[in-house]
């Protein structure tokens, strides 16, 4: 896999009204979570998303870090597949945002046949389940931050093979 | 002599790009089938010989008439060879063959099952197909000995049904129609009785599913060569003559099949709008995957479902669906491994041979027109040779032997 941040110039939008915290992942029929192998067993840094294997791109308005990463180590082709991602700004966690997470292959015109879920996480992150790129080409991951008084936005371009 | 052909013979053939070498690498070996964690008893052994009794058993209909084995016909690439499937009416879509039936991620060519033991549920009551209930087969599995042995080896004790009051002979949900007499009966049970019979109905589509998950082809001229590409095995790679070679060259080329058709059964797994016209040009063109997400997700033998052997793997499937207009016309992308023996090709047979497919996607001539953003589907101006080319490439993709003992009823349906 290749991964190209894109910087597209999109200004930072307000939003009127108040959007709702990425909500905690359901109890019932939850996924397990990861493989012991999947988390390392190392401390975690101050600042885990500064790790080695994190992709990050500032976004579009300058004033947030997007990291991700997904959760098996690597994007898979043609299956279902979990991001852990964090947003950034002035070098704080934003914990309580909506995380809308989307794709699409530009070439083609259309998109992935999910829509993601992102669910906030203690440690401030959040899980995105239900990725699903299922064909090889380009793909441009979007992922939007939406607060009451903020909307980041960061965009990567994908080669899946 | 052999030599000398051998060096002719891959001297005609192209030179793959190092990316299509890689990628072609990717094609073969076909692996072990996936895992359905909805289905307990997929790899059992008794559970599969149980389903294929079943299979062949033309009393699992409405007037005994018509079996899976109608449809999905060992000798006719476990299709039917017809253009509509046709059970006990005239059925809206072809008959997909069975080949590797075991990898598909969705069911139907609009994907409204979401598991191989789902699928196998719904035409045994389709008034088209198998036109039964399933009172009637609990009832049949119940009465018939050698049934009611091979189904309590692996699902355990049978419910008993022997009050005709509590389970009438025949009966079924038949949603929006309360007065249908399958309905009445049905309904008139209480919710306990209900979910008895379901669960049976549910096993016998498990059993089913386990026999069919056992379709698995061979390994074709493609895969010899494949083997060779990753030896360095020139007599291997010979294999594929030179029209297949040209052809997987264009296949992973010019002519982009590679898009769709990827992976090791050579399916994305997922839908695409083919646009290919329907069979009567009066008709609407089928909304495919757009009705069939609605489908699959008010399905009650979904993998959520309380007859899933493991909701959670099944909530992967079904809980980030997504449903938008995009949908509209979307049909599942076919697997094409023996491709060759299973013509006619597409949702309604509308091209009879092979050829007739590439000359489609070459020209696109009659085609419907696209989604107002999609760019999949575009002409590829493919030359006569080329088509042949890509023709010849996909009947390298066939293998279809099979152990003897799967075609056909079982001769003992409990191991001794």
């Amino acid at each position: 896999m290749r991964f190209l941040p894109l910087l597209l110039a999109l200004g930072t939008t307000a939003c009127a009204a108040p959007a709702p915290r990425s909500a905690p992942e359901p109890d019932a029929v939850a996924p397990s979570a990861p493989p012991e192998s999947e988390s390392p067993a190392e401390p975690t840094p101050a600042e885990p998303w500064l790790a080695p294997g994190w992709h990050g791109a500032r976004s579009d308005d300058d004033l947030a870090l997007f990291a991700w990463r997904p959760v098996a180590g690597a994007l898979p082709k043609n299956r279902h597949f979990d991001l852990e991602v964090w947003v950034v700004r002035d070098g704080v966690p934003v914990s309580d945002a909506e995380l809308v997470v989307r794709a699409t292959m530009p070439e083609h015109g259309h998109g992935m046949n999910v829509e993601p879920r992102a669910f906030a996480q203690p440690d401030g992150s959040y899980r995105v389940r239900g990725l699903l790129f299922h064909m090889g080409g380009r793909w441009e991951l979007t992922l939007d931050s939406l607060e009451p008084a903020h909307h980041h936005r960061a965009r990567f371009e994908l080669e899946v093979r | 002599m052999t030599a000398l052909l051998l060096l002719l013979a891959l001297a005609q053939a192209p030179e793959l790009t190092p990316e299509q070498r890689a990628h072609a690498l990717t094609l073969s070996p076909l692996p072990a089938p996936p895992r359905d964690p909805t289905n307990a008893h997929e790899d059992d052994p008794a559970a599969a010989r149980l389903g294929q009794a079943l299979f062949y058993d033309a009393r699992f209909s409405k007037n005994e008439t018509i079996a899976c084995v109608t449809c999905h016909d060992p000798a006719r690439g476990w299709g039917d060879g017809r253009q509509r499937a046709r059970g006990l009416d005239d059925v809206a879509r072809h008959a997909p063959t069975l080949w590797n039936v075991a990898w598909n991620r969705w069911f139907f060519w609009d994907g409204r099952k979401d598991s191989l033991w789902s699928q196998a549920l719904a035409p045994l009551e389709d008034p088209a197909e198998h036109g039964g209930s399933r009172l009637q087969y609990a009832h049949l599995v119940s009465a018939d000995a050698r049934y009611r042995a091979a189904y309590e080896r692996v699902f355990g004790p049978l419910p008993d049904l022997s009050d005709r009051e509590r389970f009438p002979a025949r009966g079924r949900p038949v949603p929006g129609v309360p007065e249908h007499p399958l309905a009445r009966a049905w309904n008139g049970m209480s919710a306990a009785d209900r979910d008895a019979v379901d669960r049976v109905f549910a096993n016998l589509g498990k059993a089913l599913a386990a026999y069919e998950r056992r379709i698995v082809s061979g390994r074709a001229p493609f895969d010899e060569f494949v083997e060779g590409l990753r030896a360095g095995d020139a007599a291997k790679e010979a294999a594929l003559g030179a029209p297949a070679r040209r052809g997987l060259a264009l296949f992973l080329g010019k002519a982009r099949c590679h898009t769709c058709h990827d992976g090791p059964t050579f399916s994305d797994l997922e839908f695409h709008d083919d646009r290919v016209p329907p069979l009567d040009p009066a008709q609407a063109p089928d909304a495919g995957r757009f009705l069939g997400i609605a489908l699959v997700l008010d399905d009650p033998f979904n993998g959520l479902g309380r007859f899933s052997d493991d909701p959670a793997a099944g909530r992967t499937r079904l809980a980030y669906l997504a449903r938008t207009n995009h949908n509209q016309r979307e049909l599942k992308t076919p697997g094409l491994r023996n491709v060759a023996v299973t013509a006619p090709y597409m949702h309604q047979g509308q091209l009879a041979t092979l050829a007739e497919v590439v000359r489609f996607y070459s020209t696109l001539e009659g085609a419907l027109p696209p989604h107002p953003e999609e760019r999949l589907v575009e002409p590829l101006h493919l030359g006569e040779a080329e088509q042949a080319d890509l023709v010849a490439f996909l009947e390298s993709l066939t293998a279809t032997e099979l152990a003897g003992e799967l075609v056909g009823p079982p001769d003992e349906l409990v191991a001794d």
